[in-house]
Formats: C-alpha cells, sequence, structure tokens
C-alpha cells in the first residue's frame, strides 16, 4: 500500500523514513490513482494543513485510511486532523503518534496498514 | 563604510514555516488576568499542608525557569540569529515567557500570604538542583560568541531542554491535580503555557535543526555527544529535584516518567532519536491536560492568517465534561 504523507516542520518526515513502506510526500502535482493511507500533522488549533486540505479535494477517490501527528500538549486538539479527515472521508484512522513517532508507533502503524490492505484485498475478491 | 540598516519584510518570508510560527505564536496569546483564579480558593482549601507546599514550590521552579528564558535565553539567542523575522518571532516568545513568569505570581498573590509567597522565593534562592540546571543553562546563553554557530547552537539545544523537558518536573503536579478536578483555573494556566512552549520547542528545535545540517560530519559527531551528555546530566539533577519536591506526596516515580518522557519529545524537537524507554504517563495527568473548562476561551484566535476550526462545529455535550469540574470546583 502506498502511503502519501505531509510535513512542514520536519518530523512526519522523520518518522516516515523509518518505515519499509513505498511512501511519496505530498505536492501540488500529486494526483492518486491508486489506494493508499495518508498520514499528516495537525496544525493551527487541531487542523487539518491547508496543503493536505487540497490534496484530499482533488485525490479523495482512493484514499483508505489516515494517521495523524501531533503533540499532547494540545488537549483535546491531540491529532485532531487525523479524526476530521477520517469522519470527512469515511475512512479509519489508522494511528495518532506524536511528533516524529517512537518505535512503538511505527510498529502500530504498519500493522494498522496491513490490516487495511487485507481488506481491500477481500472487498477486490467480492466484487 | 556606512553599516547599513534593513528593515524587516515580512513581504518575504524567509522560509516556508517562519509566518506559520508568527500566526501560531500571536494567535496563542493570553494574559494571566484572563483567567479567574479566584475560583481555585475553594478546592485550594481542600489540599493537604503537603499538598500545598509541593504546588507553591514547583510554581517557584518553574517562576525561575520562565524568568530565565525570558531575560535571558530568548533574547540572547535572538541577538545572535542573523534573520530578522527569525529575531521577530524569538522576541515575541521572550515576551510570553514574561507572562508565564508573572502568571505564577497571579496564582501566588490569590492562594497565599505574602510571607509564604516569599519563603517560596527564599525556598528557589537555596534549592540546590533550581540553582544548578540554571546556572548551566545561563552559562551556555552567556557563552554565545559573535558568528560562531556552535555556541549558537549549543544555546538553542539548552533552550529546547529548558521548555521541552526540565519545566515538566514542574507541570506535573497543577496538571495532577486539576485532572482531579482541582485548581482547574490555575491548570488552565499551566496549559496555555504548555501549549506555548511546545510551539517555542518547535521554532528554536528548527533554528538548531538548520544549523546542524550547516555542520562538518565531524561538528556533527561533537554536537550529538554534546546532546546526549547534557541530557543525561540535566536528567540525573531533574531525578534529583523531583525526589526533594515529590517524596513527601509520593508521587516520584509518576513525576520521573513523565520527565523521561518529556526529554524524548525534546530530542525529537532538535532531530534526534527518543533516549529512554517508552512508558506510558499518568493517565490523571494527561485528563488534566485535556480538560477544558469555560474559564477562557480555549479556541479563540487573534491576528489574520489563521481560521476557527471550521469542520467540526461543538456541541452542548462537548461541554458536559467542563462544566461539571467548574461546578465541582465552585462549590
Ligand atoms: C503551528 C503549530 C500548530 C500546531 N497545532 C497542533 C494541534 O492543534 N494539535 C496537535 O496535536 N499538534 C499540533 N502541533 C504539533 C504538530 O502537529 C507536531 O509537531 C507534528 O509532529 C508536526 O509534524 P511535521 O514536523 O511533519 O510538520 C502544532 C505545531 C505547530 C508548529
Amino acid at each position: 500500500m502506498m502511503v502519501v504523507y505531509a510535513s512542514k516542520t520536519g518530523n512526519v518526515e522523520r518518522f516516515m523514513s523509518k518505515l519499509p513502506v513505498r511512501k511519496m510526500k505530498i505536492t501540488n502535482e500529486l494526483f492518486m490513482h491508486e489506494p493508499f493511507v495518508l498520514v499528516t500533522y495537525t496544525t493551527g488549533f487541531g487542523q487539518v494543513p491547508t496543503e493536505v486540505q487540497s490534496f484530499l479535494e482533488r485525490n479523495d477517490r482512493y484514499l483508505r485510511g489516515v494517521a495523524a501527528s501531533g503533540n499532547q500538549n494540545w488537549g483535546t486538539s491531540y491529532g485532531k486532523a487525523g479524526d476530521t479527515i477520517a469522519a470527512q472521508y469515511q475512512v479509519p484512522i489508522v494511528h495518532k503518534f506524536e511528533l516524529s513517532g517512537t518505535k512503538q508507533d511505527a510498529e502500530k502503524f504498519l500493522l494498522g496498514v496491513e490490516q487495511i490492505e487485507q481488506s481491500c484485498f477481500q472487498m477486490d475478491r467480492a466484487q | 563604510m556606512n553599516k547599513v540598516y534593513e528593515a524587516v519584510n515580512w513581504d518575504r518570508p524567509s522560509n516556508d514555516y517562519i509566518e506559520m510560527l508568527w500566526n501560531q505564536n500571536t494567535s496563542q496569546f493570553w494574559l494571566d488576568t484572563e483567567i479567574p483564579v479566584s475560583k481555585d480558593l475553594k478546592t485550594w482549601d481542600t489540599l493537604s499542608d503537603e499538598e500545598k507546599l509541593v504546588f507553591m514550590r514547583v510554581l517557584g521552579g518553574l517562576t525561575l525557569l520562565d524568568t530565565e528564558q525570558g531575560n535571558v535565553g530568548m533574547p540572547m539567542i535572538a541577538m545572535h540569529v542573523k534573520d530578522q523575522q527569525k529575531k521577530a518571532v524569538l522576541i515575541f516568545q521572550a515576551a510570553m515567557e514574561e507572562i508565564h513568569a508573572k502568571s505564577y505570581s497571579t496564582i501566588f498573590t490569590t492562594v497565599a500570604d505574602q510571607s509564604k509567597i516569599d519563603n517560596i522565593f527564599q525556598w528557589v534562592k537555596e534549592e540546590p538542583h533550581l540553582q544548578k540546571k540554571t546556572k548551566w543553562i545561563d552559562d551556555i546563553y552567556k557563552n554565545i560568541q559573535p558568528n560562531d554557530d556552535y555556541s549558537l547552537y549549543q544555546a538553542m539545544v539548552a533552550s529546547v531542554f529548558l521548555e521541552s523537558f526540565l519545566f515538566y518536573s514542574g507541570f506535573f503536579y497543577p496538571l495532577y491535580i486539576s485532572g482531579q478536578g482541582k485548581m482547574v483555573a490555575s491548570g488552565e494556566i499551566i496549559k496555555l503555557i504548555l501549549r506555548d512552549e511546545s510551539v517555542h520547542g518547535v521554532f528554536v528545535g528548527l533554528l538548531a535543526q538548520e544549523l546542524y545540517q550547516s555542520f562538518s560530519p565531524e561538528k556533527q559527531q561533537e554536537a550529538k555527544e554534546f546532546v546526549y551528555t547534557f541530557l543525561n546530566t540535566l536528567y540525573e539533577n531533574e531525578v534529583g529535584y523531583t525526589e526533594t519536591v515529590y517524596d513527601s506526596i509520593n508521587l516520584t516515580h509518576e513525576v520521573k516518567k513523565y520527565v523521561r518522557y518529556n526529554a524524548n519529545k525534546a530530542l525529537m524537537n532538535i532531530g534526534m532519536e527518543p533516549h529512554f524507554e517508552e512508558e506510558d504517563i499518568n493517565p490523571v495527568v494527561l485528563n488534566g491536560i485535556r480538560t477544558e473548562t469555560s474559564t477562557h476561551d480555549f479556541f479563540s484566535t487573534k491576528g489574520k492568517g489563521y481560521q476557527k476550526g471550521k469542520v467540526e462545529p461543538l456541541r452542548d455535550e462537548d461541554f458536559a465534561f467542563v462544566n461539571e469540574l467548574v461546578e465541582q470546583s465552585s462549590n
């Protein structure tokens, strides 16, 4: 499964660099033609970054799941970009983690992606 | 040749994150006088003498660190950073540190009499761990040499350690009791400070990472060694501070976990790998951070370039827990 990510201050980028997955960073020109999981950071007061919003407006068709980085010091807005996207696009939230994530975060994320992959595969077979 | 003086030109952002950090910092602006601390008087009386002493001591310690950061750390780093916009953000952050330092006194003045407050400020002057950590950090700030990126880098690391790591032995207690519905207005102040420090940690951490990237591989190795050695020195001292303050109320073990967790986050802010094993942090403290009260409009934003959350409107139910807490604390 392809993982597409956004990173402003480098944390998500460092999280991704530790993962053995196919990955791409969001740009204005990026158009997706295959299923993917999104990893975003949270900005403002619990907001989805604008670059991620406009990417999803163009590319929601193949979105299969979302993970979010944040910082628990933002209280109830912790990693809220993930919750917002999950609700808006009706996809599961794979994982929430702080800053560049820990080893456990990486494991949990990979497990979540694997589960999504399996359920996509089953859906394909059922069709 | 005459020196040419340049004005800060915000029409040309000097990098892709500076406006975001200026906007976030200014949107988060708050004043201690906006928080109705007097509401806490009722729950203050339910604390034991030991608990009151711990509460006052940790605020005293935090005041010292915010004083150092506002009077020395931020201005010294701002003086040596070259970019005008970066300077502007640092000086705004320095001003917030002064508001933080003052806000603890707002709490003191509400709950204690002058002689008790004087005792706390005296304790701060005599407590060896507090004095030691402030001296170590202060020495690094004052050692910044003109046009020397390495000493500036060290100061930035010290600044991130102070704001993302050393504060947390102090933050623990007010969060721990506000997580139980006590001293919730003071807890609100602490949460506002926590959020500011988190943004400061990101910004100064980014500046440190930029300098690190410019170093030769040998210099990077030296920098890395400095980071972990200094972290361990500070951690040993935090252990002693934590025991001194928290042994009387049996929270030492929990506080140390919280300190290690935040040390890891401080490392992440400067782009380095976590040092301590992952541990669960105290759920009551997390509850304290997550609790929202109606004492301050947490969602309010000031300044341009920043929109109010538009995706998910707040519902009355969202505040049920909050109302309950406020009610409990004013009964
Ligand atoms: C301007 C700013 C606003 C932030 N707002 C939030 C927030 O509302 N909720 C949250 O969980 N984290 C918040 N954070 C923390 C970031 O989401 C976190 O540092 C994340 O790891 C950044 O990812 P990146 O480095 O890949 O950009 C904020 C950070 C910054 C700098």
